[in-house]
């Protein structure tokens, strides 16, 4: 088997607030292979943010970390000071959601490009924008040398973003994690940056990390799909495996609380009740159970473990003591349904005003 | 702001919310809020000393007639009798800086109040109803800066007189402006808000929508740059004053009582020093309460 | 693409507010840019019209031109046999109280110095009570919108962005409106919350009679929760169908790229991606605004613009080679 390309090992990201300690990231466990697509949906507060920038390094001051991290066989604890400047940005490297932000409004383009390549790969000048032109060609922008010149305010949001992603490739990572990437681009423009993305993963044989709110884009483009929820893997599996059979009531009730154009008009939506847990004060038990149309006495007792013994295709795991569409679960389901209520005392029926 | 942010304000929200209170950014607070009250604390005082001493005079302990002539203690620096020294006829400096600041306060307040109320309103009613009247705002405003500041109060001050009522104008006509401008840009950006759309569909009268929905988002922004704009006042003053161009002798100021001292400054440094310090450490809180009131407010409202 | 035309109006006694060749232009440093050109719609009574498009096509500026704010460059609005484009402000904020909104951004939509009970009791404090409400029967109103009348001396700081909508809904039905323009109302929430809204708003229409344009970037959740579907580009409408009939037979181009680009869904559209970036506003492509990035664009796409016509039940188009199976 090849090595994986990320291995991450138990992750917890704490952070310290005024308010008391909060976990962002509360034990996650993942591994990538090469050239694959993982993508982590989550919604606010699922901690995706937080995961997926711990990756790269970019954990906020009052932040701390426990877990080991591996990235293309290194465990990114053991790199030197001096080692580490020139693995983040190289041997993995991020795009980011706002492209407006993630471009220096005040650089021209042709800077912006150059500055990263000089400072990890020490070439000239004239052959960083000798490569700066080419990687805007490959990511497709229209006469690349006159963009080069222009500054990110005179080019439209998805072109912006290609040039985010042209940067991020500029030192041929092996890893690309996109956060949201195309969450602030119209649809059509969505479309195309996800289609630039995967050219660009095939052709360079990267693997990346898709972060995304949205289970849409993770079904149309991932090779695996891990759900987070409160700083934890909910679900995880092989995208076409994971969606055909969902197990975890959290991940039915994200998808039946989503429009599918697939489905009627006026189709009435399945919102979930209730909001996301306190993460400063987080339940013992499962942290859906408070909302979770299966939730029993022991869901809130402990945790449920992503673990691995159902006997499954593929590494289809999900983190949860009465799953869907499993006898034990439709069972759980049936008791909570007669009650009117579920072992967190949360109504079953579904509550037109509901307060969240 | 970034999703990370986003995933613990969201956080700090619900708990928050579980206590009813508005989120607030404590951290490092108490510092912070240890120099506000002393801040706030010497503001006080200044204005409560000042106020005493010109109701009651001389008879308060400690002040005496600042124009008593103390032959013995010509130039002699502070000591008990007199805490902040003596001037050139002996006077009590102490008493002369408690009763100068009867002026200098006067006048900050006064024109401070006389901005607000022009230079804020122009600002108010060219940042909502823009078009024309806004046009002529910004003239007006590019206009009156345009002008050197200083050269132009000492212009009006000499063509007129060096009387309380002239250096009051003179100073407004530096004050309206930029108050105007301040206050235009934040009505210009709270009038962007949704909120005030809002209320255009609901039928709100326009005027109504300025006093109702505008100008309460304003206020903040106009009370803080007030503070700053006293400070900055009393500044102004008070280098007219040491120039001999405010508010002619006897009457006294903090400038006036500097500008005697400054021929002795070398062996004599505590005429010049003491109401220096006072005037330093008056603006500087103004300019801290200022600060402080704007960040606090704009917390609030980045919160939002 | 977009087309002009009024052939897609109809002329039934419940049609409650028609639009007619509404245009929108506004003068910046370098041009005039023309954000709505032509466009013409109706609304019957207890629909909703849902207005889909991405960035710049003009979905938002139509609505608000429609209850002048601020008034269109030309083009009428007839309400109640009249055309309220001709009436004067104070006159205009008189009708004012029939056509309320809803924002995208739930919390700055909400003035953070009032308090919920102020905001919401608002109009009936311009306007009088009326048959629906008084300021008595705000806390049921509340209550229907699921918010906790008791939270009702609270600022809205120290609510959601989900009970900030439904606060804002409240606002809007107090003064039992005809019409609610909903401007992007879910797409500053998280997922889950947006299905409460969606739900909310069908059940207050229900309830409340009120008719709603619903307007979006999201495809998905436009079909959803109209009746009526507005497609439009560059300020021009594309299509205009029912909503089911407009998924299942999408033959403008654009329709159809957009539904092509759905991510991850079951669509019966081949995968078309759009070439090129959207033209500048102030210099339009002369004859279809589409032409420049549409796969099938003919010499008469550049220069002849096409006009809405019939090409099913209900269903119209403004393309010269609509896809038509």
């Amino acid at each position: 088997m090849t090595q994986n390309m990320l291995n991450v090992t138990d992750l917890r990201v704490d952070f310290s607030t005024p308010s008391g300690t909060l976990r962002a990231v509360d034990g996650v466990t993942l591994s990538l292979a090469e050239g694959e697509t993982y993508a982590i949906v989550g919604e606010s507060g699922s901690g995706k943010s937080v995961f997926s920038r711990t990756l790269i390094n970019l954990l906020a001051g009052n932040g701390t970390r426990t877990g080991t991290i591996e990235i293309g066989g290194r465990d990114i604890d053991t790199l030197s000071k001096s080692e580490s400047k020139h693995f983040f940005g190289v041997d993995v490297a991020m795009v980011f959601q706002d492209p407006m932000t993630s471009l220096n409004p005040v650089k021209r383009i042709d800077a912006q490009l150059t500055e990263a390549m000089r400072f990890h790969l020490s070439i000239s000048k004239s052959e960083a924008k000798e490569r700066a032109i080419n990687l805007l060609k490959q990511v497709h922008i229209p006469s690349p040398e006159q963009r080069m010149r222009q500054y990110p305010h005179e080019l439209s949001g998805g072109m912006r973003q290609r040039v985010v992603i042209a940067m991020a490739l500029a030192c041929e990572p092996r890893l690309l994690i996109a956060d949201e990437p195309t969450t602030a681009l119209d649809v059509t423009v969505q479309k195309s940056i996800l289609d630039l993305l995967d050219e660009l993963r095939i052709e360079r044989k990267m693997s990346m990390i898709l972060v995304t709110h949205d289970l849409g884009v993770a079904r149309g483009r991932a090779d695996r799909v891990g759900v987070m929820y409160a700083g934890r893997l909910m679900e995880v599996g092989r995208t076409e495996e994971l969606f055909a059979e969902m197990r975890h009531p959290y991940t039915q009730a994200l998808l039946q609380s989503i429009p599918n154009p697939a489905q009627r008009s006026h189709t009435r939506l399945q919102p979930i009740p209730g909001r996301p847990p306190n993460l400063l004060d987080p339940p013992t038990g499962c942290a859906f159970a408070a909302r979770c149309r299966h939730a029993r006495p022991d869901c809130l007792e402990s945790k449920p473990a992503l673990d691995d013994d159902h006997g499954n295709v593929d590494g289809h795991r999900w983190a949860c003591f009465h799953p869907v569409g499993t006898p034990d679960g439709d069972a759980a389901l049936r008791t909570n349904l007669d009650a009117g209520e579920n072992a967190a005392g949360l109504s079953m029926a579904e509550v037109v005003g509901e307060l969240v | 702001m970034t999703n990370v942010a986003q995933e613990i304000a969201i956080e700090s929200q619900h708990a928050a919310e579980a206590q009813a209170a508005s989120p607030a950014d404590k951290g490092g607070g108490k510092k912070r809020n240890a120099v506000f009250g002393l801040a706030v604390g010497w503001l006080v005082f200044v204005v409560v000393l000042v106020g005493l001493g010109w109701i009651f005079g001389d008879s308060l302990p400690l002040l005496r007639d600042p124009k008593e002539i103390q032959t013995d203690a010509v130039f002699a620096g502070p000591s008990w009798q007199y805490p902040f020294g003596n001037a050139s006829f002996g006077e009590d400096i102490f008493s002369q800086v408690v009763a100068g600041g009867r002026i200098s306060l006067r006048i900050a307040a006064i024109v401070t109040f006389l901005g607000i109320v022009i230079g804020g309103g122009m600002g108010l009613i060219a940042g909502y109803y823009r078009g024309v009247i806004d046009s002529l705002v910004r003239l007006v405003i590019n206009v009156t800066l345009s002008v050197p500041a200083l050269l132009l109060v000492i212009f009006i001050v000499t063509i007129r007189s060096q009387s309380e009522k002239w250096v009051i104008i003179a100073l407004t006509l530096l004050a309206i402006p930029a108050l105007a401008r301040i206050v235009r840009a934040s009505t210009l950006q709270v009038a962007d808000r949704e909120f005030v759309k809002a209320a255009e569909v609901v039928g709100v009268k326009r005027s109504k929508i300025l006093l109702r929905e505008v100008l309460p988002n304003v206020m903040p922004t106009l009370i803080s740059f007030a503070f700053l704009t006293t400070g900055i006042i009393i500044v102004v003053e008070s280098t007219l004053s040491f120039l001999g161009l405010s508010v002619e002798s006897p009457a006294i100021t903090w400038g006036s009582i500097i500008s005697e001292g400054r021929n002795k400054f070398a062996d004599t440094p505590h005429m010049v020093a003491f109401p220096s310090l006072v005037i330093f450490l008056t603006v500087l809180s103004l300019n801290f309460v200022g600060d402080q009131l704007l960040k606090r407010f704009d917390i609030r409202e980045a919160s939002l | 693409m977009a087309g002009s035309g009024t052939a897609h109006l109809r002329t039934t006694d419940d049609v409650l507010v028609r639009v007619e060749n509404l245009v929108v232009e506004f003068p910046i440093s370098g041009g005039t840019v023309h954000a709505v050109s032509n466009v013409s719609f109706d609304l019957v009574e207890g629909e909703t019209l849902g207005i889909v498009g991405e960035s710049g096509c003009g979905k938002s500026t139509t609505a608000r031109a429609a209850i002048q704010l601020p008034k269109p460059t030309s083009g009428s609005v007839w309400f109640k046999g009249q055309d309220i484009t001709k009436l004067s402000k104070e006159q205009m904020r008189k009708v004012r109280p029939e056509f309320q909104m809803i924002f995208q951004d739930p919390i700055s939509s909400l003035n953070p110095r009032r308090t919920v009970n102020e905001i919401i009791s608002e109009g009936l404090r311009v306007w009088g009570e009326n048959d629906s409400w008084t300021l008595d029967t705000i806390d049921e109103l509340m209550e229907s919108v699921g918010i906790d009348p008791r939270y009702g001396e609270r600022k809205p700081h120290q609510f959601s962005g989900g009970q900030c909508q439904r606060i804002s809904i409240a606002r809007a039905l107090v003064l039992d409106p005809k019409v609610i323009i909903c401007d992007e109302p879910v797409s500053a929430l998280d997922v889950s919350v947006q299905a409460q809204i969606l739900n909310l708003l069908e059940d207050m229409k229900e309830r409340y009679g009120v008719s709603l344009m619903f307007i979006s970037h999201d495809l998905s959740v436009v079909k959803n929760i109209s009746d009526r579907v507005m497609v439009m580009y560059m300020g021009k409408t594309c299509e205009i169908a029912g909503s089911d009939e407009l998924f299942e037979r999408p033959t403008h181009h654009y329709t159809r790229a957009l539904m092509a680009a759905i991510p991850g869904a079951e669509v019966n559209v081949e995968e078309t991606s759009l070439a090129g970036e959207l033209p500048s506003a102030i210099d339009p492509p002369s004859g279809c605004r589409f032409n420049t990035r549409c796969p099938a664009a003919t010499d008469q796409c550049r220069t002849e613009e096409p006009q809405l016509r019939d090409v099913g039940v209900s269903h119209f188009v403004a393309c010269h080679h609509p896809v038509l199976d």
